[in-house]
């Protein structure tokens, strides 16, 4: 099997999460030519760019796209390949690094006003640095995507899945390899109250190491992600952030998540009365952006952007 | 006029491309190691929980997650201003010292290391592939013990690569008894593959010509100055200690604690590049060069082995002694010196590993240290690729209101961007290069591991390097900006 594995905005974690297969890696790598890859091999862009189209049987991108370069080298990498999949939460959903689509310029608020990307002194124009997208993309908004390896970064049990899949020439199309059900199903807490009675911040209390986050007050994204990871966050005795990125059902992770924290609050008897105090309890939830959409910003944060926009044009 | 392009620079973490301009003559005219990314973290930490920062930050690096993920613990128990409890404090020591010893492996074997290990391979098998083929039992045995290493990375920090434990003022949660003897065994192993790697360097690696010659060649060797954290002792230590500056010429310039070692480092911005480069304000700044005057220094293994007078641990001083006796003087300025120092940082991080995997109070329940009002905090560590500093200002309610970073690829930042100038004017001077001898650029800033992910978690496009041309006396003549 011939694979291409590229990192566009990215920080090296999806590489180096291949490691993670321990001694399953030196079967992966016997089973596999490796045509493209930087952070392991010499093989250079022209090297790429001379290869026919579709002779690379499986491409892997992590990362977000940020740059016109980046935009550049996937859709060279399309070209080539018969299968490409986003690999990780960047280029999945966009990830971390989309939360810059938060703010706005964000080359002017790191390099400060004008700036513009140059060549060095008397060199050609060619010779700058690629020009920054407006915004940070996920994979599947510049070119087509034939399957997913979800989190940041992919754990063991799905990369292996992956190759196994790979092997075997038996990747459907569109497929996710996670599972379809929320990570609770496989968290061994338990899961009584099913109440929000007050929001703590995983650093305000150390939590009770059987029951369910949740219901001790710590925002855990576990009811709205796929399941996939074994619930090594909950395991490790923090919330579940999302990284394997929300389940069919849930669809926008934050709107889910709001919507089940909103039936879950309880201040005294249920009912109008106990609106205000309920309010309360939820407006303690701060950064939601970052909290709710923390991976995903760039793929479901759009609609919010767009609001926030029309808001200030409005006041304007 | 003619132009050089290695693009993409591989077997590294992050984007570069390399830029070698050379003159009618086919001299070197100037040579920029350029970095084509920018993801723009201080951007966005803004206005995120306070105890976010050690998983935010941490995905500025996937190669060193560990170190970001301390680093940050550390800058958010000052704000929060938490005495951190004895079995968290060695959670966090015995979890940093194995992610050392991993990411250390993970360049002598995989990114740096095919380089040295297979000095006449072809391009296609120059590379960790190349490495197992022609050593088949080192190569299972390094994946094998590295997969273990990781699975103390997994047990104490949630996830191994970007670990979720630290929080201000302790961990997530106690560690078992079940676990620390899994880790007991484990750490056991590395320090075994210590030895090992140990045999390999002076067998196969040191007896080179070719690497005696990149050792011992002036080409190679930059004077400047070192940073790095040592214990009481003057040992080198990666998760906590003063931070001490040596000079060019190896005496002490300062020990100072993480704030006050902040205090000392000024960025220099020069109106022809977007890079702020770190100089040391003792000495001002004198223009991009090394040397005993200028400001520049350099952090990482060979940094912290050049401020240290001793190592921490006794296997590690074994190989300390020898690497001392090799070059015969100190500081050892030569920059291939940092795969060797690497070495023996990674068996002296294995050792202490090993060591605090028995610490009775590793197991304690006591994690969680009291906090105080959020407010503003500074934390240092070394990361394997050398000195880190995160420093934050909290608001009221714990969130950002201010972050910023001087990561260890940005400190080597000027010494990077010399090795590659330095070796492509050697390369050069032998006529047009070949792909062979384009590749020994790339070894030189390959010594320094770097991790231009890190460098550009905000940093500009590209590490420019300026082409100075003095005469006998030392008179600039032209200076070329890149």
């Amino acid at each position: 099997m011939k694979l291409a594995v590229y990192w566009t905005g990215s920080c090296g974690g999806c590489d180096v999460s291949f490691l993670e297969l321990g001694m399953g890696l030196l079967e992966v790598l016997s089973r596999v030519e490796i045509v493209f890859w930087p952070a392991l091999v010499d093989a250079k862009r022209r090297d790429l760019e001379r290869l026919p189209a579709r002779s690379v049987d499986v491409t892997l991108v992590n990362g977000v796209i940020r740059t016109a370069e980046n935009k550049e080298m996937v859709e060279i990498l399309r070209e080539k390949s018969k299968f490409l999949g986003a690999y990780g939460a960047c280029a999945h959903l966009g990830g971390i690094p989309a939360l810059a689509n938060q703010v706005n310029g964000v080359t002017e608020i790191v390099f400060g006003p004008g700036f513009r990307p140059g060549a060095p002194l008397g060199e050609a124009a060619e010779d700058a640095p690629p020009e920054l997208l407006p915004e940070a993309l996920s994979l599947d908004e510049v070119v087509p995507v034939d399957f997913v390896v979800p989190g940041c970064p992919p754990p063991a049990g799905l990369i292996a899945r992956f190759f196994e899949a790979a092997f075997a020439e038996a990747i459907s199309p569109g497929r996710i390899f996670a599972g379809e059900k929320a990570l609770c199903e496989e968290c061994p807490r338990t899961r009584e109250d099913r109440r929000l009675t007050r929001i703590v911040r995983p650093h305000e209390v150390q939590p009770d190491p059987e029951k369910c986050l949740l219901d001790q007050g710590i925002i855990c994204l576990g009811p709205v992600t796929r399941a996939g990871c074994g619930a090594a966050c909950p395991k490790g005795g923090m919330p579940c952030t999302g990284c394997l990125g929300p389940t069919p059902k849930a669809g926008d992770p934050a709107l889910a998540m709001l919507s089940a924290l909103a039936s879950l609050v309880r201040a005294g008897e249920e009912g109008e009365s106990a609106f205000p105090e309920e309010n309360k309890i939820l407006d303690s939830l701060v950064d939601p952006i970052g909290t709710l959409y923390k991976y995903s910003f760039a793929k479901y944060g759009r609609p919010l952007l767009k609001l926030a926009r029309k808001r200030q044009e409005v006041r304007a | 006029m003619k132009k050089i392009v290695i693009d993409p620079i591989t077997r590294l973490e992050g984007h570069g491309k390399i830029l070698i301009y050379l003159d009618e003559e086919g001299k070197l005219r100037d040579a920029i190691l350029q970095v084509p990314e920018l993801r723009g973290f201080e951007a966005f930490c803004r206005g995120r929980r306070a105890e976010e920062m050690p998983q935010i930050t941490e995905r500025i690096c996937g190669v060193c997650p560990e170190a970001h993920h301390l680093a940050s613990a550390k800058a958010l128990d000052a704000a929060f201003q938490a005495e951190v409890p004895k079995p968290a404090r060695l959670q966090r020591e015995l979890f940093y010292n194995t992610y050392i010893f991993s990411d250390h492996l993970l360049h002598l074997v995989f990114l740096g290391g095919p380089d040295l290990l297979l000095p006449d391979a072809e391009k296609a098998e120059r590379n960790i592939l190349g490495v197992i083929k022609r050593f088949p039992d080192l190569g299972r045995k390094v994946v094998e013990v590295r997969a273990q290493a990781q699975k103390i990375l997994e047990l104490i920090g949630g996830k191994a690569i970007h670990p979720v434990f630290a929080l201000p003022g302790g961990v997530a949660k106690p560690l078992s008894a079940e676990d620390r003897g899994i880790i007991l065994a484990a750490s056991e192993r590395m320090v075994e593959l210590g030895k090992t790697m140990i045999a390999v360097f002076h067998e196969e690696i040191l007896p080179q010509p070719e690497f005696q010659s990149l050792l011992l060649s002036e080409e190679t060797w930059l004077p400047t100055h070192y940073m790095g954290l040592v214990d009481e002792n003057l040992a080198p230590n990666f998760y906590d200690g003063l931070v001490r500056v040596v000079t060019a010429e190896g005496a002490e310039l300062f020990r100072l604690s993480g704030p006050e070692a902040l205090g000392k480092i000024a960025e220099r911005s020069e109106p022809w590049t977007y890079v702020k480069f770190p100089y040391l304000t003792d000495f001002g700044w004198q223009g991009l060069r090394a040397g005993p005057d200028s400001g520049i220094y350099r952090v990482g293994p060979l940094a912290r082995l050049n401020v240290a007078e001793r190592m921490a641990t006794p296997l590690a001083q074994e190989e300390y002694e020898r690497f001392l006796d090799f070059f015969g003087e100190k500081p050892v300025h030569a920059t291939f010196a940092y795969h060797w120092a690497r070495l023996i940082e990674m068996v002296q991080a294995a050792e202490t590993a090993a060591k605090l995997a028995k610490e009775p109070e590793l197991t304690g329940s006591t994690v969680r240290g009291k906090l105080g009002a959020p407010g503003e905090g500074v934390g240092v560590i070394e990361a394997a690729r050398g000195t880190l500093f995160h420093h934050y200002k909290l608001d009221p309610q714990g969130l950002v209101e201010y972050a910023n970073l001087i990561v260890a690829t940005t400190h080597n930042a000027p010494g990077i961007g010399l090795s590659v100038k330095q070796m492509a004017a050697a390369v050069v001077e032998r006529g047009m290069p070949d792909e062979h001898l384009l590749n020994r650029v790339e070894m030189a800033f390959r010594a320094y591991d770097p991790c231009l992910a890190c460098a550009t978690h905000f940093l500009p496009g590209r590490l420019p390097v300026a082409v100075e041309i003095y005469d006998a006396e030392g008179k600039l003549l032209r200076r070329v900006e890149g």
